[in-house]
């Protein structure tokens, strides 16, 4: 059996090949091989959400979460894995009859320097049941 | 009267001589014979060697059994197994 696991291959082509060595004279060897699209689960607009400006001004950013064609789920839960640095809100929309999701989130250091966190996003797919967006956090000093 | 004598040792050593490479012969065949029975192979056979898939989301596992048989007399091993 041959096994090929997509997860973090993204939009890509997979192309797996093994190669079996065998004591037939006529056909050493054999080349098995395995390839074909790795489609996204999901489209978002950014895959990584940056929150970067000014420390006292509002530094916020809105991502919009759409399932795609063939996993079409609805998000049960958004958290982030910290939380200490942000607001976040979540909102339902539909565009041309499919459902997309908004999420705002809200940069809340008021000091400079840095952070990273991560959402999780949990949804109703048994294709995607959770995945994530990472976040980071760059505050300027005024 | 010798001579006579000495052309049936003649003939009795030929006689010896032929019988000997008959023998020789026969069991040269009945071995070389034994010998090609016994020469046996293993003769593999993959009657598939690729896979395309479609409709894979990321995050899925995708698995295929590919068979390989042995079509001939000997046994077939297989030696080694090499990903690339």
């Amino acid at each position: 059996m041959i096994r090929i696991d997509s997860k973090g291959m993204g939009k890509t082509h997979a192309d797996k090949t093994i190669r079996v060595h065998t004591n037939d004279s006529n056909t050493p060897e054999i080349k098995l091989s395995l390839s074909g699209e790795i489609k996204p689960f999901v489209d978002l607009s950014s895959s990584v959400i940056r929150l970067t400006g000014s420390a006292g001004k509002e530094i916020k950013r809105i991502i919009t979460i759409s399932p795609v064609e063939g996993n079409r789920f609805r998000i049960t839960g958004v958290a982030p894995e910290d939380g200490k640095h942000l607001e976040y809100e979540l909102a339902e929309t539909t565009h041309a009859g499919a459902l997309k999701y908004e999420l705002t989130v809200i940069n809340v250091k008021r000091e400079k320097g840095w952070y990273k966190d991560n959402f999780r996003i949990r949804t109703d797919s048994t294709i995607s049941p959770e995945f994530g967006i990472p976040v980071f956090g760059f505050i300027r000093e005024p | 009267m010798g001579e006579t004598k000495h052309s049936g040792w003649v003939i009795s050593c030929l006689r010896q001589l032929l019988t000997g490479i008959f023998l020789i012969l026969f069991s040269a065949g009945h071995y070389g014979n034994t010998f090609a029975e016994n020469r046996t192979f293993p003769e593999v056979d993959a009657p598939s060697t690729r896979y395309e898939f479609s409709g894979v989301f990321e995050g899925q596992v995708i698995n295929h059994d590919f068979l390989i048989r042995n079509k001939g007399e000997a046994p077939l091993e297989i030696i080694d197994v090499k990903t690339d």
